[in-house]
């Protein structure tokens, strides 16, 4: 289960990823837009979903015209839900209907001759050949559908009556119109009441397949579905992830953040990739102002938010436990609509995370708790946070600027930054041209690598040293001297 | 001589380039004025054509329904024969009495269901419902010519200020004249002049054509581009433009952002007396030029004509229109007729292009 607010969904850039791995199909579509999460109890389903990436991504890199082809026919797949309750149903089916099942059985013929595709993606999509023929009576080999005179005698004797008639209207005299106008809508109205008998018997033939026809549907859906996130994956150069067991170090190996990348390619920055392991029990991230923990954190939930949604993270490697629930809070003013404030919103959602976390393993993740509250009493929260997580059987991940001390089942890691001799350098260079060029002095100059750090970590002291060389008045700084 | 004898097939061949034409639509005067007539006068001249052409026919929005669905009246229906094409909406594949393969659900959906693509097996009485917006009719046709290549697509169209159907999106326009359109034929007579002055206006220079696709194609929601000459030579033109969801009530807008110096200005959308009101009541809205997409954009009475006039401010278009043929039907809102003599005289008194009147169709 995924405890995160939409905001903070889309903060994670989750949504953005999830809209970039793209299905062709509606069947593929539907099932992306499920969000199956993976809980311990799927491992072997998620496995299987994984290895069946693994090898799509060797076939799409070997045979790329092969999954070309492919994506144009799972393309011209529709959405046949409602005609297949109306099969399900023994509704009887109208022609534009049986038009759509045609079509797709032709899609699932055309399909299933893709044996080596089909065969990496692990998915059966068979021909249906008895069926193609009830809606192919004289093997015509058309896409088209109509209701084809070889359905019923009866049908094909009242067309060519009526054929027969308007073959005297157009050559016979004006004082027969009328009556031939009235003879041709008798005979219309016949045509319509057979052509209903037609369309019944159809459908009861129809329904014999409709398992069938429902299980090549959801295969599409599979191979649409695992096909886009082999493409995304390799689009990512990411690695397969391994599923560990209970009680295992979650490891992610040059991960990066693909919407925080992109962003960053456009204004010509690099984003550099990071590499961390989180042990059950608490992990407390530390680092300089615009040092990148946020963005560390979410990196890291994002690649094993995806891990469990059934897609490979965008990381070289990863290897994971499963998590009962992972949550996710980075910020609480937009919950405030509960008539709490920012840190009643902030409180409840930490005891409620913990008295899961009480029940289950879950994947813990807070972007500096308790920001907003004063620094005594918020240190003191956070600590005793650190304490509680170290104790439980899942993973609790924070970022903070608060002291945490050492303890029990509390690993410190932080992000490089910035060496003080370098944040001389930069003074040294005078004063930047603009905010754009001190915040890209500052960037060059920090090193994002995440590190482990034994004991206590000590807390970043940088933070006025960077408001100075982003320009902050004078007299603010002589002040904060005095202080 | 520009009166043609009734009933003539080869007239409409002739007249219309039939032969060769690839598509046409069928526009009005105003509701009944008798589009469906003339499509099926139209479809009966190719089907005698000595060289055989499949037609592939569509409507903006509802048309060939038994009954008008806004005044109640009785109405013509359209009957195609086998091998035509259609593009129809599903909701009104049952109220064809014909048998119509379905060859493509296209995916673009209308109020009365999605738009599929059919063949005609046998012969019989359809009711058109095609699409409402001309980026989905402009995707039938080429469905369509995906069947049928050398298909003559023929869209019977209407003329309001929603549905476009003209510029750039048929070859030709046939326009018709109904005596249901007008309280007199001294009116209709006014009207139909002033739709074809529309209809037949020249397109802008090549330049500035090229300036506003530009301009279209980099800014799509910008409904209102304006062009300047930023030297004296004239040479250098700049474009400006506003995003707009319409142009219909952002007559002040558009006015607001005028500048003295514009030479021209494009108003994508139907430009009406009163998205004009504003920019007339500015006295520096002189010696330029006004441009619509198409003719069919313009829905302006006579008084704003003149104005335009005085002001010298020359009415243009992007796509400019082939109108080889007004078509006029004597027949009334109450089913009664006027003279045919009378309504070709009243027509061809204020047109110079040929009028023919074809009569009822029997289909």
């Amino acid at each position: 289960m995924l405890i995160i607010s939409r905001h903070d969904e889309e903060r994670l850039g989750l949504p953005q990823v999830l809209d970039a791995c793209r299905c062709y199909s509606p069947q593929g579509r539907r099932l992306k837009a499920k969000r199956a999460f993976y809980a311990p109890s799927d491992r072997s389903a998620l496995a299987r979903e994984f290895d069946a990436i693994e090898l799509l991504i060797v076939f799409l890199n070997e045979h790329p015209t092969d999954v070309r082809r492919a994506a144009v026919t799972l393309g011209r797949f529709r959405d046949l839900v409602g005609t297949l309750s109306g099969l399900e149903k023994r509704r009887p089916l109208e022609v534009t209907e049986l038009f759509e099942i045609k079509q797709a059985l032709q899609l699932f013929r055309e399909l299933s001759a893709m044996e080596p595709l089909l065969h990496a993606a692990s998915v059966e999509v068979t021909a249906m050949p008895e069926a193609e023929a009830l809606l192919d009576p004289s093997d015509r080999k058309t896409s088209g559908f109509y209701l084809y005179d070889e359905y019923s005698p009866r049908l094909a004797e009242l067309r060519r009556r009526r054929f027969s008639v308007e073959r005297q209207m157009e050559s016979g005299d004006s004082s027969q119109r009328e009556s031939l106008l009235a003879e041709r809508a008798s005979l219309v109205a016949e045509e319509e009441r057979e052509e209903a008998v037609v369309r019944a018997r159809l459908t009861d033939a129809l329904a014999a397949y409709l398992d069938a026809l429902k299980t090549n549907f959801s295969a599409v859906g599979v191979l649409d579905f695992r096909l886009a996130r082999a493409a995304l994956a390799d689009e990512w150069g990411a690695g397969k992830p391994s599923l560990l067991g209970e009680g295992d170090s979650a490891t992610l190996e040059n991960m990066s953040h693909p919407v925080i990348k992109e962003d960053l390619r456009k204004r010509d920055a690099t984003f550099v990739r990071q590499s961390v392991s989180l042990p059950p029990g608490t992990t407390v991230l530390s680092g300089p102002n615009m040092g990148g923990k946020s963005v560390a954190l979410k990196s890291m939930t994002l690649a094993l938010v995806l891990i469990q949604l059934g897609y490979y993270p965008s990381a070289t490697a990863s290897a994971t436990p499963l998590y009962d629930f992972i949550s996710y809070s980075s910020d609480h003013l937009d919950t405030t609509k509960r008539g709490l404030s920012t840190f009643g919103n902030e409180i409840v959602r930490i005891r409620d995370d913990a008295s899961r976390a009480r029940k289950e393993r879950g994947l813990v993740v807070m972007d500096e708790p308790c920001r907003g509250t004063n620094p005594e009493e918020a240190t003191a929260l956070v600590g005793a946070l650190a304490r509680f997580y170290g104790k439980q059987q899942g993973s609790f991940v924070i970022s903070t600027h608060y002291r945490v001390p050492a303890g029990d089942g509390i690993a410190h890691v932080r992000i490089r930054g910035i060496q003080s001799e370098a944040l001389d350098v930069i003074a040294s260079e005078g004063i930047p041209e603009s905010d754009r060029d001190a915040i890209r002095r500052i960037e060059a100059l920090m090193d994002y690598r995440i590190e482990r750090v034994e004991g206590d970590a000590s807390v970043p002291t940088d933070a006025i040293r960077i408001a100075e060389l982003l320009g902050l008045d004078g007299d603010i700084l002589a002040f904060i001297d005095d202080m | 001589m520009k009166c043609a004898p009734r009933h003539s097939p080869d007239f409409l061949v002739d007249a219309l380039g039939l032969d060769s034409l690839r598509s046409l639509a069928i526009i009005g005067t105003g509701k009944n004025a008798g589009k469906t007539t003339v499509l099926n006068h139209l479809l009966s001249a190719v089907r005698q054509m000595k060289r055989k052409r499949v037609v592939a026919v569509t409507s903006i929005g509802l048309d060939g329904e038994d009954e008008d669905i806004v005044t109640g009246g009785a109405k013509p229906r359209i009957y195609l024969t086998e091998g035509a094409l259609l593009a129809t909406a599903c909701g009104s594949l049952d109220k064809c009495d014909a048998v119509i393969e379905i060859l493509v659900l296209t995916g673009i959906h209308t109020a009365t269901g999605e738009i599929a693509i059919g063949r005609m097996r046998t012969n019989g009485y359809v009711e058109l419902a095609g699409p409402s917006i001309a980026r989905d009719v402009a995707t039938c046709e080429r469905y369509c010519r995906e069947i049928e290549e050398d298909c003559l697509f023929i869209v019977d169209g209407a003329l309001s200020r929603k549905s476009p159907a003209g510029g750039g999106l048929t070859e030709s326009v046939i326009l018709v004249a109904g005596a249901a359109n007008a309280p007199s034929l001294e009116e209709l007579a006014i009207e139909t002049a002033r739709q074809v002055l529309f209809l037949t206006l020249p397109s802008v220079e090549e330049k500035e054509n090229k300036i506003f696709s530009e301009v279209m194609e980099k800014f799509p929601g910008h409904r209102a581009i304006f062009l300047s000459q930023c030297d004296t030579t004239g040479k250098t033109i700049r474009a400006r433009s506003l995003p707009l969801a319409s142009v219909i009530g952002e007559g002040k807008t558009i006015a607001d952002e005028f500048r003295k110096d514009d030479t021209a200005l494009l108003l994508r959308g139907a430009i009406t007396d009163n998205v004009l009101e504003y920019l007339l009541s500015d006295s520096a809205f002189v010696d330029m030029t006004l441009v619509a997409e198409d003719g069919t954009r313009f829905f302006l009475s006579d008084k704003a004509v003149r104005q335009l006039r005085q002001r010298s401010v020359e009415l243009a278009v992007l796509s400019d229109l082939s109108l080889p043929l007004i078509c006029v039907n004597p027949m009334r809102r109450d089913g009664t007729t006027v003279e045919r003599e009378d309504i070709l005289e009243a027509i061809i008194s204020v047109v110079d292009v040929p009028v023919c009147e074809l009569g009822p169709s029997f289909v």
